[in-house]
């Protein structure tokens, strides 16, 4: 019955103009970053946070989440018009989308790729809908013991399955972990790693660490490369205004393969609920999975709806379900959800189990806006078809040194520090290095986002059993999940390198 | 891929046994409670895991045979090409551009240093348009830092504000 309550009260505050129109602006521009070339929702998300600093939580959240739905569909349009995936994700959609569009159906292919994708989305954010509360009401009879176990047990599933390293992936996880610690001791206020700079008493801030290491270094290591390809020349498009009755889509043309999108949306949403899995497998086992089970699997890869539809429908799945672990255990699924965590936490919300009960009627609003998002999504998306082709257009050598200045902006809005802009070229510099050695940056991230919360549930467990380490295998949900750490630890540390094909 | 990973793991086995020994050691103070643990257990913890993870990354990068053609990232795909001399000079680069940037920002102003910095990256990156660079180096921070004060009600650093 509360929770009937908190829904009624969260969708009537989600239904007003102020919040449509932030969800709105969100959607744009994260199609439009989806869409410019070398960016992505993950860079959206992360240069735009510090805006959000001056809106209410709900459009803050409302704006972000429009930004992630956005940019994560916008990425499949280069995919399909140049072969050139705006996001990874869209590497798959480029296997289908492309060729159909060399056929001089773009429109045709771009229409399927939106529907699908606002398709895989809803039944992810319905499915976000229904579980978020059981579980956090499950994780409300966890304590400290628990969540330290939990915490251990993310780290290493994040760090097995974000990268091709286990050991890399727990060195990064380290490392993030380790940068969190620094500033004041959580529990007794004393100082760590502040170098007596004030600065630093809160400890690494968020923004200059996610845009540096997230954005900006994406951004660096692309200017670099661009230099070495000297592709500097504006992209050239087919047009579809000869073949407009071809670019034509019908509602059975699109429906007749439901199955396809169900298939899709689910493992999409299985996906995303799992910490450390990222979109770009949804996308490819959505589509393999289709491959499979089509009548016309052979024909993949030559221009098959089907092979749209499957792949969109699956990535965009997981936007909504990412947030699953995040609302109810404070883990977040993805990247993206982490860079949401730090939003959350910004406005003053600390996502966990306690969430829901304490700000329930925040929590269903932000569930009604991102369906109120998957319609804005639908609209805008559909309208501006022909516009963000325009975007397609702008030459990276344009986009990328202008993105710089938006993130020394960025970083600087909120606190008005040269500190804080300092950091960020230092973390660009750290992520930099990072990609081009293959060190996973998701596990840095997550990391540091959750090294406060383990060192926190740790000492806690230890106060309240007078410094006995032992604790942590007296729960028997905390030795499942130590369990299970070990299980996952051993399975990842030892399976041999996997064959993964170029394409 | 292979000297990546051998190389990064002996350069990081000599700092997290500095961090270990000295550097946390030297920057935390100890618990202020009998019950409580140390305030540098989990600083600890993670540069002890650092350095195990160090060892094994570079062990099994000195025991596994020369490369056999590398597979891509899962997470940076073709991005990950491993960090050898060029990537270090390119972080380098970084390194002075960003300071030089953040110098003149604090001495100078964030318009002209943007300025400066755009058109670098532009001629750097090997456009050749003089109207291109000028447009975009010039328009950009004057109109992000407009947008900055406008919305948000920030003035970006200066010396005639």
């Amino acid at each position: 019955m509360e929770i009937m309550t908190m829904m009624a009260g969260g969708f009537e505050a989600a239904f007003t103009w102020q919040n449509m129109l932030f969800i709105c602006a969100g959607v744009t521009l994260g199609i439009i970053f989806g869409v410019l070339p070398g960016l992505g929702s993950v860079t959206a998300l992360a240069v735009l946070v510090p805006i959000t600093f001056y809106f209410s939580p709900l459009a803050a959240i409302a704006f972000l989440v429009g930004i992630n739905k956005g940019g994560t569909s916008g990425g499949a349009i280069p995919a399909i018009l140049i072969n050139a995936p705006g996001t990874p994700e869209a590497a798959a959609t480029a296997m289908d989308g492309y060729p159909l569009a060399s056929k001089g159906k773009p429109e045709k292919a771009m229409k399927t790729a939106l529907y699908s994708s606002v398709c895989g989305d809803t039944f992810s954010d319905i499915m976000l809908i229904l579980l978020a509360a059981p579980i956090a009401a499950i994780a409300l009879k966890f304590g400290p013991i628990e969540f330290t176990s939990i915490i251990l047990f993310s780290f290493t599933m994040i760090a097995a399955l974000a990268g091709k390293s286990l050991v890399k992936g727990i060195l990064a996880a380290a490392l993030g972990v380790f940068l969190s610690t620094w500033g004041l001791d959580p529990v007794d206020s004393t100082e760590r790693m502040t170098f007596e700079a004030v600065e630093l008493f809160d400890g690494i801030p968020l923004l200059p660490f996610a845009i540096g290491t997230l954005a900006l270094s994406s951004i660096v290591s692309q200017l670099f490369d661009l230099r070495k390809e000297k592709a500097l020349e504006a992209t050239k498009l087919r047009s579809s205004a000869e073949f407009k009755e071809e670019n034509r889509l019908g509602a059975w043309e699109f429906w007749s393969k439901w199955k396809t999108l169900l298939r899709s949306a689910f493992i999409g949403t299985g996906i995303g609920m799992l910490p450390g899995l990222g979109v770009t497998l949804a996308a490819f086992l959505g589509y393999g999975a289709a491959k499979r089970a089509s009548p016309n699997g052979d024909k993949f890869g030559t221009g098959e709806l089907e092979g749209i539809q499957a792949t969109e429908a699956a990535n965009s799945a997981v936007v909504g379900s990412n947030l699953i672990p995040t609302i109810a255990l404070g883990i977040p699924g993805n990247v993206a959800a982490a860079v949401l965590i730090g939003a959350f936490e910004i406005h003053g919300v600390v996502p966990g189990p306690l969430m829901i009960r304490e700000h329930g009627v925040l929590i269903y609003s932000i569930f009604a806006s991102m369906l109120m998002a998957n319609i804005a999504h639908l609209i805008i998306g559909r309208l501006g078809i022909r516009i963000w082709v325009q975007f397609v257009r702008i030459p990276k050598h344009v986009i990328l040194p202008t993105v710089i200045v938006l993130c020394v902006i960025g970083v600087y809005i909120p606190s008005n520090s040269m500190f804080d802009v300092a950091l960020l070229f230092v973390f660009t510099l750290l992520g930099f290095l990072m990609r081009k050695g293959g060190f996973s940056i998701v596990c840095l991230v997550i990391g540091f986002l959750l090294g406060d919360d383990f060192e926190i549930a740790l000492r806690q467990a230890v106060l309240m059993n007078s410094n006995d380490l032992s604790v942590l295998f007296q729960s028997p949900i905390a030795l499942f999940f130590l369990a299970l750490t070990v299980f996952f630890s051993w399975h990842f540390g030892m399976r041999k390198p996997k064959a993964k094909q170029a394409a | 891929m292979r000297n990546t990973h051998l190389y990064t793991g002996l350069l990081l086995i000599p700092v997290c046994i500095y961090c270990l020994f000295w550097f946390i050691p030297a920057n935390v103070v100890p618990p202020t409670s009998e019950d409580d643990i140390s305030p540098g257990l989990i600083p600890m913890i993670a540069v002890g895991t650092g350095l195990i993870m160090s060892v094994l990354m570079a062990f099994h990068a000195w025991r596994q045979g020369p490369p056999t053609g590398d597979q891509l990232d899962d997470e940076f795909g073709s991005e990950a090409t491993g960090i050898d001399g060029r990537v270090l000079l390119n972080g380098l680069i970084w390194a002075v551009g960003s300071t030089i940037a953040w110098y003149l920002i604090v001495h100078v102003g964030f318009e002209p240093s943007m300025t400066l910095l755009l058109a670098a990256i532009m001629l750097y990156v090997g456009v050749r348009k003089p109207l291109s660079i000028a447009l975009n180096s010039v328009l950009m921070p004057i109109v992000l830092s407009q947008a900055a004060w406008y919305f948000f009600t920030t003035e970006m650093p200066a010396i005639w504000r």
